[in-house]
């Protein structure tokens, strides 16, 4: 739900916004003794309001506008950035309003916004910019407002800011407000400002040694180009080009990777691709002769140094990874496979001769941007529908992913990137129906690949052994199915070592362990193949898993065993003859969990067998064993037989645990269980169990939890004693109503501030 | 001053230095190579090891009876004998004339027994005490299980030179193997310790007064050291296993050994192509996923050093990986004394370990393990070991060598097994050939060497920092290992003076020893009237008597007051010294009666003309010459009137 949205709610009520005003008229006159947290509330109150409300209609509203702002100017409370970010924001809210801009003069608020674009405060800087974009935008297309031709000073500032300002940031950020303009108001830039002074000035900043000016300079030749498309004096394509020429290769990548972004994607025509791949083709050392090309030469110059050959493969990867996003093939796969090879230590082949190998050796920044590029690369290839095919390269970048896998020292985030690029590759490898003992090198690589794994579930470092379990749980939910990988993973005990993961000191393996046990619990082979392998039975695995949900002390992996558990029953096919009294025993018991997150697991569980009870004509199949489905299979005449279903759920502790839940502490729980009552009630109204008025007025406290086998008529009496309507109702007001209703803040913050004369000093201790 | 390379092995280290007056013996390493070569003792009767076929040359003409000494394991022939040990070349020099043994390290110890038993030896023994009881428990250790199951013969034929060449590879290659030796005893172990002084970290010790020795942390074991040895105008420095990775003992100390004559550099890391952490990583993961798999874990060990840092590393991850339930057992004969000395042994420890004492709390964490009963210790396989004992585990147990020790019984237990791990981490034996006499093994083998000595960049790195003028090191360092033939980094590469030496050479080491310290007594140094030639240095003349003791020298007045006299005023010589004045001189010729004089000025000094008598005098610092055309009379004057012009001494 939206803030907004209750905002204005918030706002139908008089009464509220009469009490907002109250207190934003206090606290101008409050004086010095509010701290200025109450004045960074004030003001962002009152933007709120703003947001919803002009609150310039009458002279008292506009008085409580100006007082506060005028307040919040002082040069003690101004020194503070939230108030300065506040104040900004609220300027900008209210400029929607007639009169405003007149006010925003009055309050002098263009010179602090002024001041402000290269404040200390990214916040600060952003909200000025936004405001001096609005005045401006406001002045042009507004004309009830007297000063409409404000526009014209401001872009004339802007402009001298822009020639003869020493000051960087400031400089950035006029040219960000110039970038917000150029989107809506091109036409009136341009009457103010020369456009080839304008791209003059923009082409010499470019090239400045600043590299965030630089960026931004670049970009508004972009959104330029983008407002003005036919004029020629600015050819895209030639800057680019002039700019590698010049050395500025960095930039000219970057301004081609921009052009890749679908809002400029129409301003050329599939160059900027070739252009980032050339960096990539000369530090691999797959173009022969660079002096061939004054561009490619150009380009080798300037990586010529370690800094710079980083940045600009970083560049160069970054956007053949955005093109790959956008499904276009930038034909450049062995040339990442090289690179990739030239990252890796443990490559000795070919690669060793090139000279940018020193550079790139075990660079993270750059093997992780290759390995991204790589698994965009397969999708798209898995992806492909025209069947063009895998790249020759493909078996030896899985090779080179195996075998660098295997790696002791690898960085665990590379070794996360390895393993989500291994994933698809295997499914390409199952498509092109690569794994089989025919092909060579495959068997070679998966053999090594499950014994890379196998070291991997026992990693030093928990974040590869978590990373690992859920690959093997990812292969089994996807591959399983093909029979080579089917019997990979039994030949490498993969589905014996992820069980084992359950039992891992650290919560996140073991969360990561049960979820992989879920997917390997789908295929029959490895499922059965694990627990002869183990020696354990199906119970065995049931009760360790609810002795996790029972014992575990961390919230994480008690939520992935109580999943796994519900994923089970909702598959119903997982527990027959299981401890099916164990399981309910311990649901039951989890009802009181220290963590919400399980309590609403356990309630969803609840929900499963109330829906499976309920909607089902026939014994659910986990169901069998119980006792009370004996009434249920047959023996009960018909008209009996929600009455039955009813008393089997209160006899498994389902209609307790539910009862328990709705006084819980936290709101979904609360919420989640008087949804589940609400059904259960209807169920029962419907069929006749409980009256529709007959609302006791019994003030008998709800059952406990731990009350075991609750009869079926003191569950149905609870039931009919609960307003669940209202308890659904108040339990489904978001806490955002309570953020967008600060009387309660506001009376405690103005009482505390009341109570500085007193002796207030509290002894914790 | 010389120095012996006694040892063929340069991480076996054994110098003998002679310096000044004093002969030094640098470490007594023991090359423990030759073990291999000999068929493993078990335990407990091998019927598998016993029923090994006998082995002899199929052309073997010779007398000697060679049938019931070797015997074949597939390609490999071994020696059913007792094993025996290649010791540094002892026989190079007298050992009785040794003055001096400086030991840097328990591993650098076990050769000791040879060298102070039954040569005559009569120096002194440095050590700290870690490396004493490090030391003493290594060679317990040995003797121990070297009598532990005695063998009944000696095989002495397999070593004659027309048998060897006839044997296969790797005997074949063994290195004069007539002068291995049999294990030491226990005896001798503690008759050699016995002559061991304790010393601590930049303790200075004098030996006969002639150097001084120095120990400093090297941080390579608990209270392993370098060595300087200083005269008063000279510097030593030995370097031995040394290690600038954060581990248990003491930091290594770079400050002693800096700017010395001559640095002698040994034991760098036998494994420089590896990270000792990626190892730690590689074992603790190997581990862990044998025990996830149901398999037993073997590691073949010492009793120190390492083994320590990898129950500590062991412990935890074995903790994160949900298998805090497997228990660890240490079994070896001194399991309980080396446990308890590591935690004693706080002020030789890293800041880290040693704060935890201050707690209090034990500085390594295999206290905590065996007060749990996750660390198990026993002192054999007999006894209490046998109730404890469960499957799965990890069983660390010596020796590393695979030929004696418990460690023969496992591998005979657990070798059938492929779900079980031999993980080899101590790098002083090729793993696949301790392997051999096992084979065929179905237990799964690892590798993970850990040996945090200096690596060839460290020490690189450490050469620049310490600055020595010449740098001695093994000619094997000198180029690349042979299995990595193109990795030139795995070099010593210095700008400094480098000799290289090879097993039995004696090295000439180029220091030329120019000043010597002599202390003057009290009142002849009264007695002096020093004069002042420059501003701060004043010189004057002294006569005495050096007597020279304990190879101190002392300049006392002489004994004889006639002597004295005789020695001051008869044989009295002047010294002029000092600036010739021009216009002192000029006005001296003058009132001589040489009155035209011409003087110039010239690049080295002056040039006085007198050209009424035709001659030339030029002056120049620390010359003068007169050109007077054999004028000698004059020429006497003129030298005359000169030294009058100087200041006299």
């Amino acid at each position: 739900m939206s803030t907004t949205n209750h905002g204005a709610a918030t706002l139908t009520c008089p009464q509220l916004l009469i009490a907002q005003k109250r207190f934003l008229h206090q606290v101008p006159h409050t004086s010095s003794v509010l701290d200025t947290q109450v004045y960074v509330f004030a003001v962002r109150l009152m933007g709120q309001l703003v947001a919803n409300y002009d609150m310039l209609q009458t002279p008292e509203e506009k008085y409580i506008v100006t007082a506060c702002v005028q307040k919040a100017t002082e040069a003690e409370k101004w020194s503070e950035p939230s108030i300065r970010n506040a104040v900004f924001t609220l300027l900008r809210l209210m400029l929607k309003y007639k009169g405003a801009l007149d006010l925003v003069i009055k309050l002098d608020a263009i010179h602090l916004a002024f001041e402000s674009l290269s404040d200390p405060s990214l916040f600060v800087t952003g909200s000025a910019q936004k405001l001096v974009t609005k005045l401006i935008i406001t002045s042009v297309t507004d004309h009830r407002q007297s000063t409409s031709e404000i526009h014209k000073s401001l872009i004339k500032q802007l402009w001298v800011v822009l020639r003869s300002s020493s000051d960087v940031a400031k400089k950035a950020t006029v040219l960000k407000i110039f970038q917000d303009l150029f989107h809506e108001i091109s036409n009136v830039i341009l009457e103010e400002v020369n456009s080839l002074d304008f791209l003059q000035l923009l082409n010499k900043m470019i090239r400045c040694d600043s590299a965030v000016l630089s960026r931004e300079a670049a970009t508004l030749c972009l959104v330029y180009k983008r407002s003005n498309p036919a004029d020629s004096s600015l050819d895209l394509r030639s800057e680019v080009c002039n700019l590698m020429h010049s050395g500025h290769v960095h930039v000219a990548l970057n301004l081609c990777r921009q052009l890749l972004l679908r809002e400029y994607q129409h301003l050329a025509d599939g160059w900027p691709q070739d252009f980032l791949r050339q960096p990539l083709i000369i530090v691999c050392g797959t173009f022969i002769n660079p002096l061939e090309s004054g561009q490619f030469a150009a380009i080798a110059k300037s990586i010529s140094k370690k800094s710079a050959c980083l940045e600009v493969t970083g560049i160069c990867l970054g956007g053949i990874e955005q093109l790959l996003q956008q499904g276009k093939d930038p034909c450049s796969f062995a040339a990442l496979h090289t690179l990739l090879q030239l990252t890796s230590q443990e490559c000795q082949c070919d690669v060793n001769h090139s000279q940018y190998r020193k550079f790139l050796l075990r660079q993270p920044k750059i093997q992780k941007a290759a390995l991204r590029c790589l698994h965009q690369y397969y999708q798209l290839y898995l992806n492909d529908e025209t069947g063009i095919g895998i790249p020759d390269a493909f078996v030896g970048s899985a090779q080179y992913l195996v075998d660098s896998l295997g790696c002791v020292d690898l960085d665990v985030t590379i070794v996360s990137e390895m393993l989500k690029c291994l994933l698809p590759a295997i499914k390409l490898a199952i498509c092109h129906s690569l794994l089989s003992a025919e092909i060579q090198m495959w068997p070679e690589v998966l053999d090594l690949l499950g014994g890379t794994l196998q070291k991997r579930l026992c990693d030093m470092h928990w974040e590869t052994r978590d990373s690992t379990v859920e690959f093997v749980g990812k292969i089994c939910q996807s591959c399983a199915d093909d029979t080579t990988v089917n019997m990979w993973i039994r030949k490498h005990n993969l589905h014996t070592l992820s069980w084992e993961c359950v039992k891992d000191g650290e919560s996140y393996v073991r969360a990561g362990a049960l979820a992989t046990v879920g997917h390997l619990s789908r295929d029959t082979t490895i499922w059965e193949n694990m627990k002869i392998v183990k020696d354990i039975s199906q119970e065995d695995v049931v009760h360790h898993i609810l002795t996790i949900i029972s014992t575990d002390t961390e919230g994480f992996a008690r939520r992935a065993a109580l999943d796994l558990i519900t994923r089970w029953y909702k598959d119903g096919n997982q527990l027959h003859a299981q401890p099916i009294n164990d399981v309910y025993r311990t649901m039951v018991a989890a009802t009181k969990d220290f963590d919400w997150e399980v309590k609403l697991g356990v309630l969803t569980f609840w929900g499963n067998i109330i829906d499976q009870v309920l909607s089902n004509d026939t014994l659910p199949s986990y169901a069998i064993n119980l006792e009370t489905s004996k009434k249920f299979k047959g023996v009960v005449p018909e008209e009996k037989e929600f009455e039955t279903k009813v008393e089997m759920l209160c006899s498994i502790g389902c209609c307790q645990a539910l009862l328990f839940s709705v006084e819980d502490y936290e709101q979904s729980v609360r919420k989640k269980a008087c949804e589940l009552l609400t059904t259960l009630k209807a169920k029962c109204l419907d069929n006749g169990l409980i009256q529709g008025n007959s609302r006791s007025k019994s003030s008998d406290p709800l059952p406990t939890c731990g009350e075991i086998n609750m009869t079926t008529p003191i569950f149905l009496d609870s039931i009919q004693q609960l307003d669940l309507e209202a308890l659904l109702a108040e339990n489904s007001k978001s806490c955002d109503s309570y953020e967008n209703n600060p009387m309660d803040l506001l009376d405690d913050i103005l009482a505390s501030q009341r109570q500085d004369e007193e002796d207030n000093a509290i002894d914790c201790y | 001053m010389k120095l012996y390379c006694l040892s063929g092995e340069p991480s076996k280290p054994c110098f003998i230095l002679k310096f000044k007056t004093t002969t030094i013996m640098l470490d007594s390493g023991l090359d423990m190579g030759s073990l291999l070569n000999f068929l493993p003792v078990p335990l407990v009767h091998s019927s598998r090891l016993s029923s090994l076929k006998k082995w002899k040359p199929n052309d073997y003409r010779g007398s000697g009876k060679i049938e019931n000494e070797l015997r074949a394991c597939g390609t490999n022939v071994f020696v059913d004998s007792a094993p025996e040990f290649t010791l540094p070349q002892l026989d190079i020099l007298d050992l009785s004339e040794v003055d001096v043994i400086l030991l840097s390290n328990s591993y650098s110890t076990l050769a000791l027994p040879y060298v102070t038993e039954y040569s005559g030896f009569k120096g002194m023994i440095y050590a700290t005490e870690p490396t004493l009881q490090g030391g003493r428990q290594l060679m317990e250790e040995l003797v121990h299980y070297v009598e532990r199951m005695p063998k009944g013969s000696t095989a002495n034929v397999w070593k004659n030179a027309d048998i060897l060449r006839c044997l296969p590879a790797p005997i074949k290659d063994a290195v004069n193997p007539l002068a291995w030796k049999q294990c030491y005893s226990l005896h001798d172990v503690n008759s050699s310790l016995a002559k061991v002084q304790m010393v601590g970290f930049n303790e200075k010790l004098t030996v006969f007064g002639a150097v001084t020795v120095t120990a400093s942390s090297s941080g390579y074991c608990i209270g392993s050291c370098n060595w300087s040895i200083q005269s008063d105008y000279e510097k030593i420095c030995y370097v031995a296993a040394s290690s600038t990775l954060t581990t248990h003992p003491q930091p290594m100390e770079h400050s002693p050994l800096r700017n010395s004559d001559v640095m002698i550099m040994s034991q760098l890391t036998r494994t420089p192509t590896v990270n000792p952490d990626a190892m730690i990583g590689e074992f603790c993961m190997t581990t862990a996923l044998t025990l996830r798999n149901g398999g037993n874990v073997l590691v073949p060990c010492y009793p120190s050093g390492v083994t320590y840092d990898l129950f500590e590393c062991l412990s935890v991850h074995m903790d994160s990986c949900g298998l805090s339930q497997v228990p660890m057992f240490f079994i070896s004969p001194v399991a309980d004394s080396s446990l308890a000395y590591s935690n004693i042994f706080a002020e030789w420890l890293s800041q880290g370990k040693k704060s935890k004492v201050y707690l209090p709390e034990a500085p390594f964490p295999h206290a905590e393990l065996v007060n749990t009963g996750r660390l198990k210790h026993y002192p054999g396989i007999h006894g209490p070991f046998s109730d404890e004992f469960r499957s799965p585990c990890v069983m660390f147990t010596g020796h590393p060598s695979l030929r004696f020790g418990d460690v023969v019984h496992f591998i005979e237990l657990w070798g059938k097994s492929s779900g079980n791990t031999i993980i080899f981490t101590e790098t002083d034996f090729p793993y696949l050939y301790a392997l051999a006499p096992f084979q065929p093994l179905l237990m799964k083998a690892v590798h993970c060497p850990i040996d945090t000595s200096l690596n060839f960049g460290q020490a690189n790195k450490l050469i620049r920092d310490l600055k020595p003028r010449h740098l001695v090191i093994s000619e094997r360092y000198s180029h690349p290992p042979a299995l990595h033939p193109h990795r030139n980094d795995l070099v010593i590469e210095t700008d400094q003076k480098t000799i290289m030496y090879k097993p039995g050479s004696v090295l000439n080491l180029p220091i030329k020893r120019t000043y010597e310290r002599v202390e003057i007594e009290p009142e002849l140094a009264a007695s002096l009237v020093p004069t002042e030639v420059k501003p701060g240095v004043a010189v004057a003349m002294v006569a005495g008597t050096l007597v020279t003791k304990d190879n101190k020298h002392v300049l006392k007045a002489p004994s004889d007051p006639k002597s004295k006299v005789d020695g001051l005023e008869s044989g009295r010589r002047y010294y002029v010294w000092g600036e010739l004045d021009m216009q002192e001189f000029v006005s001296k010729l003058a009132q001589h009666g040489i009155t035209d004089v011409k003087v110039e000025d010239s690049a080295a000094g002056h040039i006085v003309h007198l050209p009424s008598d035709d001659t030339l005098i030029q002056i120049e610092e620390g010359s003068t010459h007169i050109i007077c055309e054999g004028n000698e009379g004059l020429r006497v004057r003129l030298k005359d009137i000169l030294l009058q012009c100087l200041s006299k001494l």
